[in-house]
């Protein structure tokens, strides 16, 4: 076991906020597109017929499938329950979580979390962990990547209950730090992962925009549903200073640019904003789904809203 | 440029203040780890140039306003001048000297320089504070004190200056400074000042007067409680300008007689630039034109040809004077320039009827022409078909002995005297005659072989010093040698010097130098002042010596004027050479008509005079003055004098005298009085010449005079006001280097505008980003993307 905090709760037990999580317990992951699974329940399954082992009861709510009613307990207890399976689903989700070190800005305008501001990786973590429950709690087979230049640590897919546990830790023990190289971690994973998936990347994707949407086109070219988390700090799109500042590089301590914001503010928010548009842009066109995510939002009310969203869009 | 608030130039620092707050917050740059480096780096890269060149305006343009804001508070002043004199808060004496001198009158621009020196005399009244007193001085060739003694009424002053007129002629500088260090003297106040505003004629500084200028420091030093800065404001003189002016009118002859004409001689000069070509001269006398022997075209003036600039020419004119008395001649030449005053000149001639010269002689002979004395008195007075009377002569000559020399009771009866080879004379009638020189009277001396050389050595007059100015050395007669040549020797002309000889100097119009002289005095002329030799032989001892003794002449000769001494009676040159010898000795005896300015005017009053008779004069400028009447010698019974002193101005003075003083004077044409009453004898003071030629100061002139005096120059009016106001000329500039603050103020707030309008950080709006905002931007460019672009799926590369 891991570190505990002050309430003798393991230490990556925090990354799962039982208010965030209360918000999408009833919301469900489901994959917008083909993936490749056995149970024809949540996830269209290009493997009709497959049987699965029961595993619990759930209660129905609005927009579950009829006819996964358990209609024998409903005649027992009047109320409608759904049969769930160990193997309902066999999505495979695998969170790229970017462990780079310009993941670890902080802003003061950032949500706070027991008091403390959120980093954007901070941020990312909360997104991984909640999605990882989420999914685990579906059944789902959810794997992660942690990287920076290179791939730090790589989970696979897995839905068992404990497997989170698994996730969590990782998660809690990744620490920002080093250059990014999105497209090319990208690109060997869209090598590595050989089952169809959901691929959820959680970055600031602050490197080369051409080639992240290479690698974005790569993994779609391996039939993969691409969630992109695209998680900014408030100052990023605002750009709020004003005063001369020597701006330190977070990837590289030893590049600094000194210079009086107000002289390049417009000219940045520009860059951003066309980097932004572009990168939307390249997501539609390669039906990617981009979700821009500031970490000014409370993760989890963005992550509800996109939930919510994508559930609408999926029925 | 001199600062009035120099401290506040310290403010001048603060230039620096915007290159340090640039420098401090560079330095106190807050430390930010960043992110999104790369948006930042790309916008640094595209920018960077543009912020450079920005960021250097702004700071210039700060540091410039700081800098011109403490410029501006320094109070920075413009002299447009130097400061000719310190601060003074005392009232003071100011006397202020106008350059009346003829070179004044010159016009440039519709006003002349003595007008403008009268305007800038106002202006000084006008700077004078109250408690400053003012007097006012009329520079000529004598200084005329118009105001006194200085006043305290500036009006009065003013008044006094308006009805100025120059007083033509030359300025006398030490003189007039004199005058003005007089009436500072009479002032109360401690600070003085002489203001003397002039044309920098140079002509009358007499800079080469040392002891008269350290005689004026000396009078200053003495009168005044400290010495007076003198500021010589100096009027600029057009640089192109015309004038030609009559630059000498004489007469061939200092003694005039009815007897016959006198040659007048009219010199025209171009003093101006360039060259001129007058229509010609006019002479007049009495103000009658002379008929011209040449009549041109254009009338009775003689042509005077194209004079050249600096050039000049004479233009000669013979008249006979048939009256007596005084005559007015006047020459013009006529000739539009920018001097006028000088195309004119004025000259009195007293043309006499009778020139009475007592001849003595050493014995009378009994034989024909033997005497002492016998061709000289012809000569003096020769017969000629047109003057069959010999009383027609002007000269009068009376022949009396040496023996009978007592019987004359007066010498002042003569207007010469000759001694024809007298051996002596009896000491009384010695002592008589060399009183009679010092009077004026003329002596001619021509000693022969019986002449007592210590007599003549030893004759001294009432100052101790010998009447003769030389010494009889020794008597040589040549020997008469048979078969030989004799060696004579002749008067050189080459030597000639005296103004009595020099017609004859000229040996190609001459026979002077043909005269053979057998017999002669050896003369040593004594080195004493007055005495100088006028003509010598060629054996180079002395042939005429004159001196001059007191207001008489002696001359000399080494030859008597007899055929036994010499041949010079057969020559035609004999008659001439007397007669010239006898006017020059005349000359001084005769009442000097034309006068320098400031010499005394005194007419012996030829009439009678009664008690209760006044006497006055018509000034150049119309003025009416009393003349002084007085007795020509208080132990005299010979008549009386009328005086007059005032002659500071050129041009025309008239002494009127009742009828009966004049005698028959009154009836002359110059004399008698016109239609306004104005008449009397004429006198003239004659202009200066050189006043023509515009000679100006040069800096170091002003510099020896200041040797003497504490002589500042104002070369603009501004600076001569400001020296008696004791500031410097100029202005303050504070007003225009406040528009320039402001004008900065407003570039740096549009230039920060500007830059801040080019950076459009007003419109720099945050990047809509999150899940609850929708940036509007993004979603029409996805749009147009969308509707451009084929269907994603298609996109999708087919495995």
């Amino acid at each position: 076991m891991g570190k505990t905090d002050g309430h003798g709760q393991p230490e990556y037990m925090q990354l799962l906020d039982p208010e965030a999580l209360g918000k999408i317990h009833r919301l469900e992951l489901i994959a917008r597109g083909v993936v490749e699974g056995f149970v024809s329940g949540r996830h269209k399954s290009p493997y009709k017929g497959f049987s699965v082992e029961f595993a619990e009861h759930r209660e129905y709510v609005p927009g579950d499938n009829i006819r996964d009613v358990d209609w024998r307990v409903w005649g027992r207890s009047d109320r409608y329950y759904i049969k769930q399976y160990i193997e309902e689903t066999n999505l495979r989700a695998l969170i790229l979580l970017d462990a780079s070190g310009s993941m670890g800005y902080t802003g003061r305008r950032s949500a706070r979390h027991n008091g403390d501001r959120l980093s954007k990786f901070r941020y990312g973590q909360f997104l991984a962990a909640s999605l990882a429950h989420l999914m685990i709690h579906q059944q789902d087979a959810v794997g992660l990547a942690t990287f920076d230049t290179d791939t730090r640590r790589y989970i696979p897919p897995r839905s068992r209950a404990s497997h989170l546990r698994v996730i969590l830790q990782e998660l809690a023990a990744c620490r920002p730090g080093g250059e990014t190289s999105l497209a090319k971690i990208f690109h060997d994973l869209a090598e590595r992962i050989h089952r169809r998936g959901l691929v959820i990347i959680i970055s600031d994707l602050f490197d080369e925009l051409e080639e992240i949407l290479r690698a974005l086109h790569h993994f779609r070219y391996r039939k993969h549903e691409i969630l992109l988390l695209h998680v900014l700090a408030e100052e990023e799109l605002t750009f709020p200073f004003d005063g001369w500042s020597l701006f330190r590089n977070l990837e590289r301590l030893a590049h600094r640019i000194q210079l009086d914001p107000l002289s390049v503010k417009s000219e940045y928010l520009a860059r951003v904003r066309r980097f932004v548009r572009r990168l939307e842009i390249g997501c539609g066109q390669m039906n990617v789904d981009y979700v821009r995510l500031s970490t000014r939002n409370s993760f989890d009310v963005a992550l509800a809203h996109y939930l919510a969203h994508r559930m609408a869009r999926t029925r | 440029m001199t600062f009035l608030n120099a401290i506040m130039l310290l403010g001048l620092a603060a230039v620096a203040i915007p290159i340090i707050i640039h420098i401090l917050n560079r330095r106190r740059a807050q430390l930010v780890d960043w992110a999104a480096m790369q948006f930042l780096e790309e916008s640094l890269t595209s920018r960077s140039r543009r912020i450079l060149i920005e960021e250097i305006l702004l700071m210039l343009l700060r540091c410039l306003l700081l800098g011109m804001l403490a410029f501006a508070l320094a109070r920075p002043f413009l002299r447009t001048g130097r400061l000719l004199v310190a601060d003074t808060a005392d009232a003071q004496d100011i006397a202020i000297v106008l350059d009346g001198s003829l070179s004044m009158t010159l016009e440039s621009a519709g006003a002349s320089s003595f007008q403008r020196a009268a305007d800038e005399a106002r202006q000084v009244l006008e700077v004078c504070r109250a408690g400053d007193a003012v007097s006012v001085v009329l520079a000529g060739p004598t200084a005329q004190p118009v105001v006194a003694t200085p006043l305290s009424d500036l009006d009065a002053v003013r008044r006094e200056l308006e009805g100025l007129r120059p007083a033509g002629g030359s300025m006398d500088v030490p003189r007039a400074l004199n005058e003005a260090v007089r009436s500072l003297a009479a002032g109360s106040n401690l600070a003085k000042k002489i203001i003397l505003i002039t044309d920098g004629h140079k002509i009358g500084w007499d800079l080469d007067g040392r002891k008269r200028w350290a005689f004026l420091a000396e009078e200053a030093k003495e009168s005044l409680p400290a010495a007076p800065v003198v500021i010589v404001r100096t009027l600029q003189i057009p640089k192109q300008w015309r004038n030609v002016c009559v630059g000498g009118l004489r007469l061939a002859r200092a003694v005039v007689g009815t007897d016959r004409p006198v040659r007048i001689s009219v010199t025209v000069a171009n003093t101006g630039v360039g060259d001129l070509e007058p229509e010609g001269v006019r002479l007049a006398v009495d103000g009658v034109e002379l008929e011209a022997r040449l009549p041109t075209a254009g009338g009775q003036a003689r042509p005077t040809g194209r004079i050249a600039e600096g050039a000049s020419a004479t233009v000669e004119f013979d008249h006979h004077f048939k009256a007596s008395g005084p005559h007015v001649v006047s020459a013009a030449v006529l000739c539009p320039d920018d001097l006028p005053g000088d195309n004119q000149a004025l000259h009195v001639v007293n043309v006499l009827k009778r020139l009475p010269v007592l001849v003595i002689a050493g014995e009378r002979s009994t034989r024909p022409l033997g005497g002492d004395a016998d061709f000289l008195q012809i000569a003096l007075a020769p017969p000629s078909e047109e003057r069959p009377d010999p009383a027609e002569n002007l000269i009068e000559p009376k022949l009396v002995v040496a023996s009978d020399v007592a019987s004359v009771k007066d010498f002042d009866e003569y207007s010469v005297v000759v001694l024809a080879d007298v051996p002596r004379l009896p000491a009384s009638a010695a002592e008589r005659l060399a009183r009679y020189v010092q009077g004026g009277g003329g002596v001619l001396i021509a000693p022969g072989q019986k002449a007592d050389k210590d007599f003549y050595s030893g004759w001294t007059g009432p100052d101790g010093k010998r009447i003769t100015g030389c010494r009889l050395v020794e008597f040589i007669d040549l020997p008469v040698a048979d078969g030989a040549e004799q060696r004579f020797v002749h008067v050189a002309p080459n030597t000639i010097d005296h103004p009595a000889l020099k017609l004859l100097a000229d040996p190609s119009v001459s026979d002077l130098a043909s005269a053979q002289i057998k017999r002669r005095w050896v003369l040593a002329s004594d080195d004493e002042p007055g005495v100088s030799v006028g003509a010598a032989m060629d054996n180079a001892e002395p042939y005429l010596i004159q001196r001059q003794a007191a207001l008489g002449f002696v001359l000399t000769l080494a030859v008597p004027l007899d055929r036994e001494f010499s041949d010079l009676p057969v020559h035609e040159c004999y008659l001439p050479m007397v007669h010239e010898l006898v006017y020059y000795l005349a000359a001084p005896s005769q009442p000097p008509m034309n006068i320098q300015p400031g010499q005394q005017i005194a007419f012996p009053i030829p009439g009678q005079i009664s008690h209760g008779d006044v006497a006055e004069v018509f000034t150049p400028d119309g003025q009416r003055h009393a003349a002084e009447l007085r007795q020509r010698r208080p132990d005299a019974h010979r008549g009386w004098l009328a005086t007059f002193s005032h002659t500071a101005a050129a041009g025309l003075y008239r002494l009127a005298l009742p009828d009966k003083a004049l005698g028959e004077l009154a009836t002359r044409p110059a004399v008698a009085r016109n239609a306004d009453g104005v008449g009397g004898v004429p006198f003239v003071v004659p202009g200066n010449p050189e006043e023509s030629k515009l000679l100006t100061l040069a800096p170091e002139d002003y510099a020896r005079a200041a040797e003497f005096v504490n002589l500042k120059r104002a070369e603009t009016l501004s600076e001569l006001t400001h020296a008696i106001k004791g500031g410097v000329p100029g202005s303050e500039i504070w007003r225009v280097l406040a528009v320039l603050c402001a004008a900065l103020l407003l570039a740096e707030i549009l230039t920060t505008r500007a830059i801040a309008l080019r950076r459009q950080v007003h419109l720099a709006r945050p990047v809509a980003f999150g899940t609850d905002q929708a940036d509007v931007e993004a979603f029409r460019e996805r749009a147009r993307q969308l509707l451009q672009t084929p269907s994603p799926r298609k996109e999708v590369p087919a495995k």
